[in-house]
């Protein structure tokens, strides 16, 4: 029965013991939340990736979410907006929210500027298929223009001197190298 | 005085207009008094521009707060060098040093040109006239750096007014490079005026020949080098300054930039077609004019506020002066082009796919996309905007996705292209030409991949970055072997010989080399690291092999600024490398904080920190540390390209010979007696290429 009650209150005390050391985790964790906000740091990479999708939306900046350093300012890191985004991207990863999901909630929020690039989707598409489009329209057209050329090329004389294929064979052995062969 | 320079730059405006009409009646009339009247105009405008330049510094360095413009860009602690710099600090001065940039170089121009080209030159005279007149109705009647401040008295009279100090120049731009940086930009920009001039001249007046090409060849050189130094030096300056730990962010302006320096690229490239072959040239044509017309459309992002970037001027109503005038100079091209247009047919066609000319094709069509694509990207938002009614934006993966594949294809074809001999190659030749570039190329790849590169981008710009300077190698080697077996030289200085002997075309590959350089440099980003950490004094933090101990945190006082510095101890492998003193400078005068970065820099890596301020909650002082691999190579790559380019500009020895009929026949003998292939290839390639 002593027995038992000295267990007791050994047991209380280590319970207490424990909730004291939970309580000074928690604190210390806390004090580092509440003192260092300014060193915000996102905890997974995917949280960092997002952010970088992410426009700081405080409107001083170019920067991503995760970019943020505002030169000029008070201070050179990321401003209260961007901190306040990359938490919100933080929670919603914690909640296990689909990058998707997390990026239209930012475009619901401050409108289609918010993503650091435009989604493929409707005129947007335009931003991404034109650099492609455009160039091998291009590269067809070359491909065309030269097709045309060589055929006329074959018919026409080639210009220029002509240098016997004795002082070719000579040049190439002593540079190493072709003379319009 | 306080009216000389506002008085000078409205008689520069009726010069510039005056050379404009007496040209365009001397062309007509065919009177040479009067073209050369018109060119004489054309010089006055670069001494009256001068004179305005000269009046606006002496107010800035004799602190006359009651011009508008010292007033809002200086004050008195202000140090000598940035007042002469804060001349360019904003939107009026900088307009007029454009203006006095582009009259220097059609100064030159006139000038050099003044007994040559008498059927060319009065055409080119007055398109730069045209160009300068444009310029100089912006410094007269819509952005004059001359205003002055003005009070009303008690009386209620309207009285000049001056402040007793300035506000004081911005201090971003409060830094050595800002006073190089837009003047070496800007002589980029207004460079390109020349070959625009004597291109559109060769063309309204029909100039036969390739003549126009030649003469512009150097300017066009000086005005691409000039080009590339500013956006470089603009690049480290945002890397120096800034404090975000990186150089480019492709952001309007800088791409701005970028635009007129890819097509000028373009062609220096594809005038040796038109050069050695009489081809493509429509294309030259059309590539000087938008090379010309993007350096206005550069300056219109600047300048109008159309786009939000943050080296921007201030948003106002001046864009639409440059739109009117894009749509003006767009329009005479085209009619020009159109009237003319059988003056620029072919001599020749492409004989070969395999060749020098279609590697000049290609390399011409992927920079045209890489600057399409950078453009896209820069006017996509006004576009989707005026379209959609949203607002979008295009950040750095939108460039980056795109314009990496065109970049490393374009590096490709940096070491292919000098391979290929003109007209057609066999493949023999392409076997024997390629074998060991390209094997040290995949033996470099290898060797990272078992060191555990991982980056396929990277990877990919080491192996072609080892392949093109392989080629690079070989082309020097093997000609240096040929001369130094005809003239018993070592390889050394038969290389310098060999470069001498052709400097365009060696040149050349020193500016590839220096390219080659730059793109390892910019392959290093994927492993770029960085930590930011609040650190009391005797804290440290590890970055790297680097830790970093914080000993001191102290404060200086100057006039223009106070600053807070950190003393950093850096160690590495437990022993001290250096100490670094990153600090923010709080500007008196406009009362902006502004960070001043240390960089240890060393050919593997940059230890960048910034001292990123005290922390708003706590109050600590907080270190942001980046470790930045290869970042040197890029600078270094960057002087490599001016070097190459000012031995490109370089006459060939050869040529220096010619002029002297003594050493004429003695080049003439020994070509006869020893070599006679050599000489016959050497003087159909004269030309060099």
């Amino acid at each position: 029965m002593i027995n038992g009650h000295l267990r007791g209150v050994r047991f209380h005390r280590t319970r207490a013991k424990s909730l004291l050391l939970a309580f000074a985790m928690l604190a210390f964790v806390l004090q580092g939340a509440l003192l260092s906000p300014s060193l915000y740091a996102q905890q997974t990479e995917r949280g960092k990736e997002l952010g970088q999708r992410v426009k700081c939306m405080c409107g001083g900046c170019n920067d991503s979410a995760t970019g943020c350093n505002h030169t000029g300012g008070s201070f050179s890191g990321p401003c209260d907006t961007a901190k306040g985004m990359q938490k919100e991207i933080d929670e919603r990863v914690a909640r296990n929210e689909s990058d998707d999901l997390t990026l239209q909630a930012f475009v619901q929020e401050y409108g289609p500027t918010a993503l650091i690039v435009p989604p493929a989707r409707g005129f947007n598409i335009a931003a991404w298929v034109t650099p492609v489009v455009v160039p091998l329209v291009a590269f067809v057209l070359v491909w065309v223009v030269v097709r045309r050329w060589r055929q006329k090329a074959t018919l026409a004389t080639a210009s220029g001197p002509q240098i016997p294929a004795e002082f070719l064979a000579r040049a190439k052995r002593e540079t190493g190298r072709d003379y319009d062969e | 005085m306080d009216i000389l320079g506002s008085f000078s730059l409205l008689l520069a405006f009726l010069a510039a207009v005056y050379a404009i009409g007496a040209g365009i009646a001397g062309i007509v009339t065919r009177k040479t008094l009067l073209t050369k009247s018109a060119r004489n105009a054309g010089m006055a405008v670069f001494v009256l521009v001068t004179l305005a330049v000269a009046c606006l510094e002496y107010y800035f360095f004799t602190d006359n707060f009651s011009m508008a413009y010292v007033a809002a860009h200086s004050n008195r602690a202000l140090p000598f060098y940035y007042k002469f710099a804060a001349l360019w600090a904003g939107q009026e001065g900088s307009l007029l040093l454009w203006t006095w940039l582009l009259s220097t170089y059609a100064f030159f121009a006139l000038f050099v040109n003044r007994n040559k080209h008498p059927e060319l030159m009065p055409y080119v005279g007055v398109v730069l006239a045209g160009v300068q007149t444009f310029f100089l109705t912006l410094n007269n009647f819509v952005a004059s750096p001359f205003a002055v401040l003005a009070g009303a008295d008690p009386s209620g009279v309207m009285r000049v007014s001056a402040l007793a100090d300035g506000h004081g120049l911005n201090p971003l731009l409060q830094y050595p490079e800002m006073v190089i940086h837009p003047p070496m930009l800007y002589l980029g920009y207004t460079g390109f005026t020349v070959p625009f001039a004597f291109a559109l001249g060769a063309l309204l007046g029909r100039y036969p020949g390739e003549k126009w090409i030649h003469i512009t060849r150097r300017w066009t050189m000086i005005a691409w080098c000039f080009q590339g130094i500013g956006v470089l030096l603009g690049a480290h300056w945002a890397y120096a300054v800034l404090g975000w730990g990186g150089y480019w962010a492709w952001d309007p302006v800088e791409n701005a930039a970028l635009l007129p320096w890819i097509t000028g690229t373009a062609f220096l490239h594809s005038v040796m077609m038109q050069e050695k072959r009489g081809m493509m040239k429509v294309w030259n044509i059309w590539l000087v004019f938008t090379t010309f017309m993007l350096c206005i459309l550069g300056t219109m992002l600047t300048r109008s506020g159309i786009v939000s970037s943050v080296h921007a001027f201030a948003q106002s109503s001046i864009g639409n002066w440059f739109v009117g005038f894009l749509l003006l100079v767009f329009i005479v091209c085209f009619v020009s082009y159109w009237k003319n247009r059988d003056y620029l047919r072919g001599d020749n066609q492409l004989d070969s796919l395999v060749s020098r000319e279609s590697s000049f094709l290609f390399n011409n069509l992927i920079l045209l996309a890489a600057c399409f694509a950078v453009l896209w990207g820069t006017l996509f938002p006004v576009l989707s905007e005026a379209v959609t009614g949203n607002k979008i934006s295009m950040g750095p993966p939108f460039y980056n996705k795109v314009n990496i594949p065109i970049a490393l294809f374009l590096l490709l074809l940096t070491g292919v292209g000098p391979l290929l001999a003109w007209r057609k190659t066999s493949f023999d030749a392409l076997k024997r030409n390629f074998a060991w570039p390209l094997g040290g190329g995949v033996l470099a790849g290898v060797v990272a991949v078992v060191l555990g590169f991982r980056y396929v981008y990277s990877l990919v710009c080491l192996i072609l970055g080892v392949f093109v300077t392989l080629t690079i190698l070989s082309e020097f080697i093997r000609g240096a072997r040929v001369i130094a077996a005809r003239d018993g030289s070592n390889l050394i200085s038969a290389v310098g010989e060999l470069t001498m002997r052709n400097t365009r075309r060696y040149g050349g590959y020193v500016v590839h080399f220096g390219m080659v350089l730059i793109f390892i440099g910019i392959a290093g980003v994927p492993f770029n690291k960085d930590i930011q950490k609040e650190m009391a004094i005797g804290q440290t933090l590890n970055i790297g092999p680097y830790s970093i101990l914080c000993q001191n945190f102290d404060r200086v006082v100057t006039a223009n600024y106070d600053s807070e510095r950190a003393t950093l101890e850096v160690f590495r492998n437990g022993k001290s490398e250096m100490m670094l003193y990153p600090e923010r400078r709080f500007f008196l005068a406009s009362q902006v904080t502004e960070t001043m970065v240390a960089v240890q820099s060393s050919p593997l890596r940059d230890l960048y920190i910034v001292y990123a301020g005290r922390s708003p909650e706590n109050g600590q002082p907080v270190i942001h540390a980046y470790l930045n691999p290869l970042v040197k190579w890029i600078w270094f790559g960057g002087i490599v390209v001016v070097l190459g380019t000012g031995l490109a500009m370089l006459p060939n020895r050869r040529a220096a010979l010619v002029l002297r009929p003594v050493n004429e026949q003695a080049w003439g003998d020994r070509v006869a007696a020893s070599a006679s292939p050599i000489g016959a290839i050497a003087r159909r390639g004269d030309t060099g290429d």
